[in-house]
């Protein structure tokens, strides 16, 4: 009655390990010495191509389907590369040392569904004695699907740090930039503060040197005394310069002709550098009645820095000579170009030549050129400067004849 | 110019020296403040012709006398020339709080004496 009763027992053991074992989400396999597969459960797996009952006594990679074990007319375990496979590797370490190895990892190109296909592997081997054999029991996973979702995720850290590290760098420029432009604006206030008081003594030794001179009719004295005049206007002229770059503002808007801006601009320049023998050549014909839209005062100073530029520039030439050319684009824009045969700027310097308080005159505020860009920048226009040391310079002013909205 | 009568206003005592040589040398009579307070309390008494104010001091700023010379009835009616060392000042206060025309320091003080000439002028035909 006992053994009957135990016998039950046993019989309703088996049962419960065969349920768990055919519903367990793994391909489970017993494994023969030779490799072969002695019993197999029958959950169906991705990495099973044939039907579970026809894989018995059918070595582990062709039951797989392996493309080695295939490959090879022997089979399994004859191919070169078999030697060097995980799978077989740990079963017969299994076999060998009776111990366990748990989630391991290998990849398998396996013919799966006619086609030849990677697949990741989990497998998990144990060590039994069944029916007195030794044998190891080797359970499968296909991780395929974590894998490839892994090496994505993998790629897209990859291109989220470098995104991160590119913007990162991006926003160190700007923070240079941010930081290059508050200190030239602080150095704008400052200089704006000193030149607004430099203004008051200026006045002081201005009219001291009138008052002298009206004192002391002497030729002597009136040589100095002129010096003197000369002195402060040319300082109150790199005050101005100084001051007009600090207080910028956006354009005051009217209808100029171009032209006869560029005539004033001439006739301006003309009169400062009086004695100045340059020859200039005007073509701007083509221009003659072309008005735009523009702050008058704004381009006026423009054109009369782009003048004395060239002025100054050729002074101590033999022919000095200054070719002012206008022109009107298909894109409607206006085009004005400054060409003289001055000095030139070396091309190391070209660069520069807009940075504010830049200079190679030697008496220059270095900031004419630094309020042309930024007044032609405020018209939605250009500037350009080309340039061969001891040749000649020529500068490029474009416009746009509507200026539609202003930056 | 006939002794023109002139009121000078300015808080910079060497400048105000300076500049009352000259109007002296060129025929005029200075009477020179050191700030606006001092200068409207006696503007009555000194009747000038012409007041020349600078616009930026300590107190009460040359536009606040501006403004009050323009509001009394003694004295709305005498010319101001502005002085100041503002950036263009010369086009920035044209035409505020009546002044008559602004001079932007440094000027040439020739300018100064053709404008007060012409300031003398205008202001003798708006009396005819």
């Amino acid at each position: 009655m006992i053994t009957k009763k135990k016998n039950k027992g046993i019989h309703k053991q088996a049962k419960l390990l065969n349920t768990i074992l055919e519903n367990i989400p793994l391909l489970i396999m017993l494994i023969n010495e030779d490799l072969t597969v002695q019993q197999i459960n029958k959950f169906p797996s991705s990495l099973l191509q044939k039907k579970p009952v026809k894989v018995i006594g059918i070595p582990t990679g062709e039951v797989l389907n392996c493309l080695n074990a295939l490959s090879d007319p022997n089979g399994c375990g004859f191919s070169k590369l078999c030697r060097k496979c995980k799978l077989r590797k740990t079963i017969l370490e299994t076999f060998k040392t009776k111990k366990d190895h748990n989630n391991k990892e290998s990849e398998f190109t396996l013919l799966n569904a006619g086609k030849k296909n990677s697949f990741y592997i989990l497998f998990s081997t144990t060590f039994i004695n069944f029916l007195t054999r030794p044998m190891v029991l080797l359970s499968l996973q296909d991780i395929t699907k974590r894998k490839k979702a892994e090496t994505i995720l993998k790629q897209s850290k990859k291109e989220i740090e470098d995104l991160v590290s590119f913007k990162s760098k991006e926003l160190l420029e700007t923070q240079k930039v941010l930081d290059k432009s508050k200190r030239l604006s602080e150095l704008g206030t400052l200089a704006s503060t000193v030149a607004h008081e430099l203004r008051n003594p200026l006045c002081v030794i201005q009219t001291a040197s009138y008052n002298i001179r009206r004192k002391c009719r002497t030729n002597d004295l009136t040589k100095h005394l002129d010096n003197i005049d000369i002195k402060v206007t040319e300082s109150n002229e790199i005050i101005e310069n100084i001051l007009s770059y600090a207080k910028i503002k956006s354009p005051r808007l009217q209808v100029i002709n171009l032209n006869s801006l560029i005539e004033e601009s001439l006739i301006f320049a003309e009169n400062r550098f009086s004695g100045n023998a340059i020859s200039i050549t005007k073509k701007i014909e083509s221009t003659k009645d072309l008005s735009i839209s523009a702050d008058k005062l704004q381009l006026g100073e423009i054109f009369s820095n782009l003048i004395e530029n060239a002025f100054q520039a050729t002074s101590g030439k033999k022919q000095p000579k200054l070719t002012i050319t206008t022109a009107r684009t298909n894109d409607s824009r206006f085009i004005a170009t400054f060409k003289d045969n001055g000095c030139g700027i070396d091309c190391k310097n070209i660069e520069q030549i807009f940075e504010p308080f830049f200079s190679l005159k030697s008496k220059g505020t270095g900031l004419g050129l630094t309020i042309c860009r930024e007044l032609i920048n405020l018209h939605n226009g250009d500037i350009s400067i080309s340039s061969i040391k001891n040749k000649g310079t020529i500068v490029t002013v474009s416009l746009p004849i509507s200026p539609g909205r202003l930056s | 110019m006939d002794k023109v009568k002139i009121m000078l206003i300015d808080d910079n005592r060497v400048f105000c020296d300076e500049l009352k040589e000259t109007l002296s040398l060129n025929g005029c009579e200075v009477f020179t403040f050191f700030n606006g307070k001092e200068a409207l309390r006696s503007v009555e008494k000194v009747k000038p012709e012409i007041i020349l104010l600078d616009l930026k001091m300590d107190g009460l700023s040359g536009f606040q006398v501006a403004d009050k010379l323009k509001k009394n009835e003694k004295t709305k009616t005498i010319p101001i020339i502005a002085i100041s060392g503002f950036y263009r000042a010369h086009e920035t206060f044209f035409n505020i709080h009546n002044i008559y025309c602004c001079l932007t320091k440094p000027f040439n003080p020739a300018v100064l004496i053709d404008t007060i000439k012409g300031a003398i002028k205008q202001s003798s035909e708006s009396v005819d």
